[in-house]
């Protein structure tokens, strides 16, 4: 597929104007703010921030996982496919899980029904999605085990989860998640919890079913360098809101947000130490505000280098600053 | 070179799981220079958390001998472990959260080890623990509030606090920031490294994150499955890792600077139980280079070039 092509094909995810909320003590809090993105079919967006910046709430909120009360959308669109996905009713909402959107998690053990063996797990996922006669479902089983590139499929089906490791777990959800033929798969952190040589695995694998199926796959993760191997796109989220956003190859290789910049001179062991002096890391100051109504301005600006009296007024707009590549930072707007 | 600060000789630690016992570390030995950073490398199940814990005498080992400066300080003989020893070696844990007393304030928690260890004077304490909080880089009131308080980051800098309040020789760092963002944890490892040149600390860094080990140690041990596959310089984990094991954790960075296309990359298969540990080489069931001798023999840590080891029939 050439680039003119892939950009041209219409959105299948398309977020909107997202706002996420609670209230409490009759006070409304914002979790989420103005988040807006689209993905496109076969293609990897990765959300990436740091623990509150609101990704993973981004990524529940798209087929309305929220812990609902108390969190809640308050404004904004979710398309899938066209579809508004905010205005549906339980029973159409049922329908688009698993089959148009399916969503994997971090932690592969609490999804799994322990008492049930791997291949009934599986066969219940199948007849969710289509009824279909025992040796059809056996088979169907079987082609979504070497689908995720399980050894010893025939085995597996036997097993019961706590037999298996973290790494062939999650190979079991993802297997479970596109039993329903998904056109969009939200992975949230997916493999946080494994070791590094599995993770890569985990990740060529999803990779393999991007290229075999066109699945759109919205990847949540805190890892820049998974970014860099992996995604097409990437939205840089920070206290709830976007502040830039763009081609993964364009935001990494050089970065305009403040943020991405000190994320990416935060990372260590990336050139090897002259001398045996170890370099020093480029250090954010400070930590995420905890109460995200109380900062006034960009948020970033309590922590942000370059902030000047604007930066604490009101926050920059997410705007344009080259082809495709969005950045929300009045500094930045100022030097282009 | 006068004698090692920490020497660890063929130590072994077993563990039970579901009535069977296993050799959670087997037959390790290691040496740690005065002043040095010692990184100790692996995934889950390898051992190193078994290995820290053995020589801070929090597991007795089944064999094997750990020595400090000199003194045999085996577990064995734990009780005999004087207050000297335990004042010159301290740790900093994982996970902040779980390592600090939720309902004492963050001075008592810091000030502790000061009073187990006998400093009289009340003003002389409390303004030694001041100037820890301080150096950790906390506000001049932290000492007054409780961990909770606190977030992710702050609570390992209370952490630290505390094992430097001893002023000890070596401190273990078990995964010290694996439970941080990335800008904390950046935070944090300077924090460290600053600690390292301003006390003369010797540290033994425990980390299953590649690039951090990379970072904070001049030399590294990479442990599989209970023993060391390989040791040496710390540049073998940039381009010098003979062990396959070794090259497939450099592989394993995400972003690395050592990119392999997604076809050329093998696929290892998941990391076996320690519990059933393979026969031969632990590494074979998952090694792209396996031959038939590697499923049968154990394949010795032999010297390879300069202070650089490694356990491979092949490498």
């Amino acid at each position: 597929m050439n680039a003119i092509t892939e950009i041209a094909a219409a959105p299948v995810l398309d977020v909107r104007g997202l706002h996420l909320g609670f209230e409490s003590n009759g006070r409304r809090h914002k979790l989420v703010n103005d988040v807006s993105f689209a993905l496109g079919p076969g293609r990897m967006l990765a959300l990436v921030g740091e623990s509150g910046s609101g990704k993973t709430m981004t990524a529940l909120s798209i087929l309305r996982l929220l812990p609902d009360p108390p969190v809640r959308i308050l404004e904004g669109a979710v398309c899938f496919d066209g579809t508004d996905l905010t205005r549906l009713g339980p029973d159409a909402l049922r329908g688009v899980r698993g089959g148009g959107v399916a969503m994997i998690f971090q932690e592969p053990q609490s999804a799994l029904n322990p008492v049930m063996s791997i291949g009934r797990q599986l066969r219940e996922a199948v007849s969710a999605h289509e009824k279909l006669p025992r040796k059809a479902l056996d088979a169907r089983v079987r082609e979504l085990l070497e689908l995720v590139r399980m050894p010893d499929p025939d085995r597996i089906v036997h097993e019961f989860p706590h037999r298996l490791s973290g790494g062939m777990r999650q190979r079991v959800l993802i297997a479970i998640a596109m039993a329903g033929r998904p056109r969009v798969l939200i992975a949230d952190e997916p493999t946080t919890a494994l070791d590094v040589t599995v993770q890569r695995e985990i990740l060529d694998m999803l990779a393999g079913l991007q290229d075999l199926f066109g699945v759109a796959i919205l990847l949540i993760t805190h890892d820049l360098g998974l970014v860099a191997d992996y995604a097409d796109d990437v939205a840089v989220m920070y206290a709830g809101r976007i502040v830039e956003h763009g081609p993964a190859a364009d935001v990494l290789g050089d970065p305009l947000h403040p943020y991405t910049r000190g994320l990416l001179g935060a990372r260590p062991g990336l050139v090897p130490s002259a001398g045996g002096r170890r370099p020093r890391l480029v250090e954010i100051k400070g930590a995420v505000p905890s109460d995200l109504d109380a900062v006034e301005g960009c948020p970033f600006s309590p922590r942000c280098p370059l902030a000047g009296e604007q930066c604490r007024l009101r926050a920059p707009e997410l705007l344009v600053a080259r082809d495709g590549h969005l950045v929300s930072c009045f500094k930045q707007a100022a030097e282009t | 070179m006068s004698t090692a600060l920490l020497e660890v000789r063929d130590l072994s630690v077993v563990h039970h799981k579901n009535g069977h016992a296993f050799r959670a570390v087997d037959g390790v030995s290691l040496t740690l220079a005065r002043g040095e950073t010692l990184g100790l490398i692996g995934e889950s199940g390898c051992g190193k958390s078994s290995l820290a814990r053995a020589i801070m005498g929090l597991h007795r080992p089944a064999a094997g001998r750990i020595l400090f400066d000199g003194a045999d300080i085996t577990a064995r003989k734990w009780r005999r472990r004087g207050r000297a020893v335990a004042r010159r070696l301290q740790m900093i844990f994982q996970d902040p959260q779980q390592s600090l007393n939720p309902r004492i304030t963050v001075g008592r928690i810091v000030e502790e080890p000061l009073l187990v260890h006998g400093m009289r004077g009340r003003g002389q304490r409390r303004a030694l623990v001041k100037s820890l909080l301080e150096k950790v880089g906390l506000a001049p009131d932290a000492g007054e509030r409780l961990p909770h308080e606190f977030s992710g980051g702050q609570r390992q800098r209370i952490g630290i606090a505390r094992a430097l309040a001893l002023t000890p020789d070596l401190v273990i760092c078990d995964e010290p920031v694996s439970a941080l963002d990335l800008s904390v944890q950046a935070q944090v490892l300077n924090l460290l490294a600053d600690l390292q040149d301003e006390f003369k600390l010797s540290y033994l860094f425990i980390s299953h994150d590649l690039s951090v080990v990379r970072h904070m140690a001049g030399r590294v041990v990479v442990m599989y499955l209970g023993r060391i596959v390989e040791t040496g310089p710390a540049a073998l984990l940039w381009d010098g890792g003979r062990h396959p094991y070794t090259r497939a954790l450099i592989a394993a960075v995400p972003g690395g600077a050592v990119s392999t296309s997604r076809e050329r990359r093998a696929a290892l298969g998941d990391i076996p139980s320690p519990v059933d540990r393979p026969r031969g080489c632990a590494f074979h069931t998952r090694c792209p280079f396996k031959q038939s001798i590697c499923m049968e023999v154990e394949p010795p840590l032999r010297g390879v070039g300069d202070s650089h080891a490694v356990a491979c029939h092949f490498a």
